[in-house]
This record gives C-alpha cells, structure tokens and sequence, in this order.
C-alpha cells in the first residue's frame, strides 16, 4: 500500500481518468475495472478497491458513465457501466490535459536534478 | 448488451429508495465475492481469503453509504429530468394539436383573453379602491366623526373652532382628535393664476391621520396660533408639478391668495386626505372671518379622531355622543339639538360610495368569466367529438385514461395561459382607459394599477379556468371511447351519442341562464340612468356657462366693496354679444358643498323644541340669476324686483317646498320666517332645484339679495342662445377686464357639471352593459356552434327525411326546436336567477324596482330573438341539404 499521494483531489481526478480510460474498451463490471487498474499500473497506483465504487457512481452521476445489470462470466448478476458519448469527450480532454501536466512536472523534476 | 439508453431507462428505474440501496449491496457483495474467489484461486485459505478481500476494499460501510447517497440523488434528479420531459412533450403535442385547428384556437383565446382581461381589469378596481390599505397607519382606527342634529338630515355636521376645543380636551378614548375643513385657493401671482385644493386643518389632524411627511415636518402645535400660522403642508403631486420636486423645497415660499407662506413639509404621494389631489394643508387659525372663528355657532369643521388601541367604535361613539349631550346643556343656544353622533372609519367615508356597485361590477364580470368557461368547454366538447377517433386510437395502442386526460387538460391549460396573457394585455390596457375615464370622481382612483397582485390573480384565474373549461370536456372524451367500436364506427353515419347532445344543450343552457342574469342587469342599470338623466333638475341646465372663480377680498375695505366688485362683474358681461341673462351666487348647483342650512322659525306657528326647527338653506343670488338659471318662478316676485331698495328689508324667495310645508294651504308671499333672530320676509316663490345629486331634492332653499353675502367665491351664471362653451373665452375676457388676472376654478357650460354628477352611475351602467353584451354575443356564437354541430351531424338524418317528402320547412322546425330547447330553458333559469340576483342592486337603481317588469320582457324578448337568429342561421342549411348528393357521398 505504498505511494497513496497526500492530495485527494489528485486521486480522485486520476482515478476518474483512469476509469474511462479502462471502460473505453468495452462494458466492464466493477471489479473487472479495479482488475484491470491493478494489473496494468503494477500496483503503483494502489487504493483501497472499495473507493472505486463511489467514483463509479459519481460518474454515472455526471452522465460520463452509464450501468445496465447484466450476467458475469461466471453467471453471476453483475453491474456493467460503459461510457457514454459524453464520458468519450471527457476522456479525451482529460488525457491531453493529463498528458501535459505529466510532461510538465516530469521536465521540472528532470531540470532540477540536472 | 442492446443500447437504448432513453427507452431503456424508463423500465430499468429502481422507483423507491429501497431499490437504491439493494442494488448497492448487490454490487459490492459481487466484488467481494469475486475477489475472495480470487484469492482462494491463488492458493489462500477461503477464512484468510475472505479477511484479506475485505483488508483489500476497505471501509465498506463509508463505501456503502457514499455510493447509497449518489445514487439516490441521481435517481431523484432522473425522475424530475424525466418528469420534465413529459410534461414538454405534452405541451409540444397539445401546442400541434392547437395550431391544427388555428380557428378554433383563436375563438377561444379571443374568448378567453376578453373573460379574464375583464375579470382582471375588474380585480386591479377592486384592489386599488377596496381592497389598498389607506396611507395610515392603523387605518382602522382613524373615524370620522359627525355630530348630529334631529332637524339635519344631512347627517354630515360639523363643529366650531371652539367646540373642536371641548372635542379635543374631552374625548380620552381618542389618541387624537383633529378638523378640517377642505376649499381651493388661488396659487401663483402670474398673468395665470390657478387654483388649487386646500385644506384648513387644526392641531391634532395630522396627528390623527398618523401619515408621516416625505419630506420636512407637519404642522406644529405653535403652528395653529393666530399670527404665527404661516406655515404650510404640500402634497407630492404640488411639489413635483409646481416645485419642480425641488429638494430643497422646505423653507420656500408660497402665494395663496395673494398671501405668502412658507413650506415645512412635503406629504407622500398617496396622501390626499381629505379630497382627491388635496395640494395644500394649512392651520385653520388662518379663517378669521367673524361668522366662523369666533362663535360656537359657526359650524365649519369636520372631525376626524384615532381611536385609541382597545376602544370599539361604538365605545368612542358613545363618548361623543355624551360630550354633545353636555354641551347642549352648557351652551343651549348653539348646542341645543345637536346631541347625537354617528362614527365612521375614514375608509367606509371614502370608499363607501362606490362599494355595493363595485361588487356588483365584480360579480357581474366573475357570471361573465362562467359564461365565458362555459362557452369554451362548449367548443372543446364539440371539438372532443371530432377528435373521438384520434383518442380512441391512443387508448388502442396503449395510453391510459389518466395519460389521455392528462393530454386533453394540458391542451385546456396551455389555451388558458396563453388566453390569460392575452387578458393581462387586456387588463394593463383595459386599466389605464378606466382610470384616464374615473380619475376625477372615483375614489381612490390613482391606487388602481396592474401590480404583482394583480398578476398573480391573472395566473390564478387562468389555471381555474383552465380546468373548469377543460376538466369536463377531457373527462367526456376519455370516457366510454369503447375502443373498437368508435375506431369501427363511421362518424358520418352516427347521429352522435345522446349523452354528448344532453351535456352540450346543457351547457348552452346555462350559458343562456348566465347571459339572461348579466343583461337585466345591465338593463336595469340602463333603465335606472336613462332616469336619472332626464330627472328635471329643476333649472334649465342647456345654453349655460357657468364661471366660477373668488373675487380676492380687499383687507381694508367690507363687505359692500365686494358686493359692488360682483355687481361690476355681473354688469360687464351682461353686455359680452350673446349674453341672455346674467347672475351670480354663492354655490350653483352641482359645484360642491352648498352650505349648512340654518335653523329658522315662522312668527305665530308653535315653536318647535331648540334643535328640532325646521332649516333653510340660504342661497345669496344677485338680480337675474334665478332667471339665467331657468329656475321657475312660480308666484309672487324676483329679487330684481327689490334689488337695491333699502326700505323694503330683509326679503327672500323660497322654494316651492319650502312654502308648502311652512305655510301649507295658502300663499307665503308677505310672510315672514326668523332666522338668526332676524325676520325675513317672503316675496316669491321659485321651483325646487336638485342641487347635489340628480336622485335627490335637497330641503327647503330661500333666495335671498347677495349684500350681505360675506363671502368672496361666485359661481357666475350666463345664458344664451348658442352654445355656451363658445362663450367662455369672451367671458373670461370680460371678468378679467373688471378684475385684473382674476384666476377661474372652472369656466365651463353647465351641462357639464349635471354630467359629472353621474359620472359614476355612467362608469357603472356602461360596464355593466359591456359585460351583458359580451355574455349575450358569447351565448349567441356557443348557440350557434352546437347547432351547426347538430345539423352537421344529422344531414344524412335529414337528407333521408328529404327524400323520402319531408317538406323543407319541417326538417327546419326539427332543427329549430332542437336548438330552441335549451334557449327557452336557459331563459326561465335566468329570469328566476335574476329576479333572486338584482336583489343586491337595489341600493344602486334609480327610481326603478329590481323586478322591473319591462326590463324583464324586454330581455326575455332580446334574449328570445338573438337565439332565433343563432340557431336558424345552420338550421336553414339542414333543410336546404340536397337528398341525393349527401346520400351519395357516403
């Protein structure tokens, strides 16, 4: 559980990002999602699972998402969200902004090493 | 997974709360689920699995609740977007469905904007006159106050200086105790000077009324003392129109007859008590002329007093009353009589006048708004037929009968919001007519405007429109669609269901009930003015011009300078071209208060007890002013006669009522009456004169020779053979020649001032007629829609009595008799209503009873002809059909 920045308002954008991004392949349930964040950022941006949920529903909130109940793979009833044509622009736009602010901080550290 | 999100979403909708929260639950027990799964998978024990799942997710509970309160809020806010949504598309179907049928649409919104515009319009009066808190504090509390008199009928007394006095020490149950007594005053030294409203009030007035200025003080008590009371009160109207609203207005000067004052405080715009446009407040100290500041016989104050907190009027009543009672016995010569009192709440004094007949207006308008719902649910019944087919359909492919209501009544609702913003346009506009029209006679007039209130009523009025016309008809045609039958049914074929027939001849019926009750109204107003108007006066009011102005009294010289200025001014235009006949008195008919009549009594007839002697209103009039009035001289001699002769005395001509009472049986002329211990003798006899209302002959009135006459205002009376207003300019030229910038009061024919006295009778009936015929115009078009409706439905009915030999005369009585039906109904419904309705009207007809009989037939015989009319226009088409085309077409 190493690494879980100070600024909340930080991980919650992230981790909104992030679910789009996840949910931008295909309709998942929630804990496909939270597999899937795991997997992929080798641990690194590691919260605790059960925040996601309240993030999920935020975003169906906001019309970014939307969830439909559905049958899991091992035919279970499970909730499936899947973005919207909205939740699509918001992910782009968060992308590039993420991508900047990224490159920028990384210049910044990088230059004061140097 | 099919994506379609919007329809979707109206079966997916977990309605209650409890469906929130479960699904919730659901989702997370499957992530925990799959996640202790997992872990046993990956060689964990299912104890230590299930332990580390939950170390892994965390707080459950917060998580729980968190996503519990989003999801809530977000089903609330779907709900209402839903709602929303709905509702939009309803209205965007019913605005279609109304644009369809444009002609239908536009009868009634027409119809509507004229019923709620009217009612509306009628509201905004009511309000601003009735309904406006007066501009005082505790309004309820500030009376008025008149002692009373058993040989005065007026019923209006009022006191002396001196008794205000006694008034103002005695009455404790009285926070204050104040009078006034209101006239008009020359203001500016110009070529043009002009005459305002003033009133002289004592200390306690402003006190009573408790209206605190806008601007600088009021009047203070060192104020009301002779010598140092030349301080004045304007009103907001006299300081914005002739102070230029100068904020440094206190401490300016202003001339009043000819005389300077100084301005202390500057009242609040809708302060003008005690008359309308009241532009001037000053002490009463300022009259010192000896027949009123000094006696306690010279009665010429009105009293006003603030009952004090917890005091009911009747107590403050009664501590008048005893006070009068006391000062009768102290001061019998000037008491004696006067020894009872009536109250009254300065409200009741101001607006009493025109309540009863502005309740009737709004009760006439509110049976017009009826006629109006009824014949607008009429039309959408009629219109509801012709859409049977559509709604059954609807039903047919799944809309309930709540849904189909609810569509229906939206149409109802968004014709009558569109209908009352039409109206409100109406009332703004109908308003400002009334007002520029009753701003001079009716009370409270400048208080009457569209505001918020009034708007809300607007909408209020609307909605209940709305549902009444659209309720019923909606219900109707939700009702009993038996689906597949209507949708199987021809509508050509069908004679239509009795049950949609009944409730329209219904419907029709009560219209006509309604329009019968509203026209004897406005005919017996009709009636009533016609009356009132060609009630003989008394004089012959045409080919007059009246002048009337004050001849601003020289200081230094007396009475007789006076009366020598009038005879100069009276000389002067005697000899203008066209002049007939000139003369002069006090107060004319119908130019304001004609004074206090004065006790007197007949030398040799028993004395009757001191306070109940008969009273004489005393008219001074110069030589030919009974003859330029017309006024009948009906024995005995003008005051021409004896005009000038000093040896002949005191002498008078009495009017004809005058002398029947007093010397009843044989002729008065050379006897004599006493008034204030003066014997007057009797050389003539003169007509009575209605000389304050057209409905009403005052009491007894002696002419006497003006010498004497103290005071400078003259009402001039001029007569000739053309047309009087012609006659002004000369006339005002001619005085102005004899009194340099003499100012005028009014130079105007004297028609004109009989005309102003039913101004409100005329305000009345001309509403109340506009009311009757707009009821009687709606009946009419709903008569003849349902007609029309019928024939329609019956031409193939009649194309077959055609063809099998039915003359056309018969099929065209069928029809009559059908439409003649309900009318006939109405009609005796309407007449009974209104005999029960009039009733309240009594009070405001003239010499016409409430069951005038020819009103009754005369409307009987309106309403008669006008159905006659509405229902054979469509029926001659019913017999005109052509049998073998009509059956043809089928």
């Amino acid at each position: 559980m190493a690494n879980v920045p100070e600024d909340l308002d930080l991980v919650q954008g992230t981790l909104d990002v992030l679910i789009l991004k996840t949910l931008s392949w295909g309709p998942r349930h929630g804990y496909a999602v939270a597999r899937w964040l795991y997997d992929t950022s080798d641990d690194v941006l590691r919260v605790e699972e059960g925040a996601l949920y309240p993030a999920l529903h935020r975003l169906e909130r906001r019309g970014w998402i939307e969830s439909e109940w559905g049958l899991s793979e091992n035919n279970r009833r499970a909730k499936y969200y899947q973005l919207t044509r909205q939740g699509r622009q918001q992910l782009r736009a968060k992308s590039t902004s993420w991508a900047r602010y990224a490159g920028a901080v990384s210049k910044v550290l990088s230059t004061a090493t140097a | 997974m099919p994506r379609l999100s919007g329809v979707r979403r109206l079966f997916r909708l977990p309605r209650a709360e409890r469906d929130v929260a479960a699904a919730v639950d659901d989702e997370l027990r499957f992530h925990l689920q799959m996640l202790t799964e997992q872990l046993i998978g990956s060689g964990h024990a299912p104890e230590e699995a299930r332990r580390e799942a939950m170390r892994r997710f965390g707080d459950v509970d917060r998580v729980r609740r968190s996503c519990y309160d989003i999801s809530t809020e977000h089903e609330a806010s779907m709900r209402r977007t839903e709602q929303w949504t709905t509702l939009w598309q309803d209205v965007k179907y019913a605005a279609r469905s109304l644009r369809r049928a444009p002609g239908f649409s536009l009868v009634i919104l027409v119809t509507l904007a004229l019923g709620i515009g009217a009612t509306t319009a009628m509201f905004s009066v009511v309000r601003g006159v009735l309904l406006r808190p007066l501009p005082f504090p505790d309004a309820n509390r500030v009376v008025q106050l008149w002692p009373e008199n058993k040989g005065d009928n007026s019923g209006h007394g009022s006191v002396s200086s001196l008794e205000l006095e006694d008034w103002r020490r005695d009455l404790t149950r009285f926070t204050a105790v104040g009078g006034y007594s209101a006239g008009e005053m020359v203001y500016g030294d110009g070529p043009e000077p002009t005459y305002v409203r003033t009133s002289h009030v004592s200390d306690g007035f402003f006190e009573t009324m408790g209206a605190p200025p806008m601007l600088g003080r009021v009047l203070r008590p060192e104020e009301h003392v002779v010598g140092s009371d030349h301080a004045v009160v304007v009103s907001h109207a006299f300081w914005q129109q002739q102070l230029g609203a100068d904020p440094q207005a206190l401490g300016r000067s202003v001339r009043l007859d000819d005389k300077a004052y100084t301005i202390v405080g500057v009242m609040p715009p809708d302060f003008s008590f005690p008359a309308p446009r009241t532009a001037v407040w000053l002490s009463s100290s300022l009259i010192t002329e000896a027949d009123v500041c000094c006696g306690r016989e010279g009665r010429w104050l009105s009293v006003v007093g603030r009952l004090r907190p917890g005091v009911t009027p009747e107590q403050g009543r009664a501590q008048v009353a005893a006070l009068l009672q006391r000062l009768a016995e102290t001061y019998p010569a000037s008491n004696a009589g006067w020894t009872t009192a009536s109250l009254e709440r300065v409200r009741d004094v101001i607006v009493g006048p025109v309540r009863r007949g502005l309740l009737v207006l709004f009760g006439a308008v509110g049976l017009l708004l009826i006629v109006v719902c009824v014949n607008v649910a009429n039309l959408m019944l009629v219109r509801g037929s012709a859409r049977e087919r559509e709604l059954a359909l609807r039903a047919a492919i799944g809309a309930d009968r709540g849904r189909i209501v609810r569509l229906l009544l939206t149409e109802s609702l968004l014709l009558a919001l569109i209908g009352g913003l039409l109206g409100v346009l109406t009332a703004w506009w109908g308003v400002r007519a009334l007002v520029a029209l009753s701003e001079h006679f009716l009370p409270r007039a400048a208080d009457i405007r569209v505001d918020g209130g009034v708007l809300t009523f607007a909408i209020l009025v609307s909605i209940a429109t709305g549902a009444l016309f659209g309720l019923w008809p909606a219900l109707r045609a939700s009702a009993g669609t038996g689906t597949a039958t209507m949708l199987r049914e021809d509508a050509r074929g069908s004679v239509g269901s009795g049950a949609a027939n009944r409730a329209r001849a219904a419907l029709v019926t009560m219209e006509v009930a309604l329009a019968v009750v509203l026209v004897v109204g406005a005919g017996l107003m009709l009636r009533s003015f016609e009356r009132l108007t060609s009630a003989d006066p008394g004089f012959r009011p045409d080919n007059v011009l009246l002048a009337r102005f004050a001849i601003v009294p020289d200081p230094r010289a007396g009475p007789s300078k006076l009366a020598a200025d009038r005879q100069r001014v009276v000389e002067r235009v005697r000899a203008v071209p066209g002049v007939l006949s000139v003369g002069a008195t006090k107060n004319a008919p119908f130019t304001g208060n004609p004074g206090e009549p004065r006790p007197f009594t007949i030398p040799g007839q028993p004395t009757p007890p001191p306070g109940e002697e008969p009273r004489v209103l005393l008219q001074p009039a110069t030589p030919g002013y009974l003859r330029a009035m017309g006024i009948p001289l009906l024995a005995g001699q003008d005051i021409d006669a004896v005009y000038g002769d000093t040896t002949v005395g005191t002498v008078a001509v009495i009017s004809r009522r005058m002398a029947e009472r007093a010397w009843p049986g044989r002729s008065p002329i050379g006897e004599s009456f006493v008034f204030a211990g003066r014997p007057v003798r009797v050389i003539g006899v003169v007509g009575d004169v209605r000389s304050t209302r057209l409905d009403s002959i005052g009491g007894f009135t002696a002419y006497m020779p003006d010498e004497s006459m103290p005071r400078a205002a003259m009402s001039l009376i001029v007569r000739t053979n053309g047309d009087p207003a012609a006659l002004a300019g000369p006339v005002r030229a001619a005085i102005r020649e004899t009194m340099p910038g003499q100012a005028f009061q009014e130079v105007v024919p004297l028609r004109e001032k009989l005309s102003e006295a039913v101004s409100t009778p005329r305000l009345f009936t001309v509403l109340v007629g506009i009311f009757g015929v707009l009821a009687l115009a709606l009946a009419a078009v709903g008569l003849y829609g349902v007609v029309s409706y019928t024939v329609r439905q019956r031409e193939r009915e009649m194309a077959v009595r055609l063809a099998l030999g039915a003359p056309p005369s018969r099929v065209l009585g069928l029809m009559l008799r059908q439409g003649m039906t309900p009318v006939a109904l109405g009609l005796a419904l309407g007449l009974v209503g209104a005999i029960g309705v009039t009733r309240i009207m009594r009070s405001l007809l003239f010499e016409v009873s409430a069951t005038d009989p020819a009103t009754y037939v005369g409307v009987a015989v309106l309403l008669g002809m006008v159905g006659l009319l509405a229902s054979y226009l469509p029926s001659r088409r019913a017999a005109s059909v052509h049998p073998a085309l009509t059956l043809r077409g089928d």
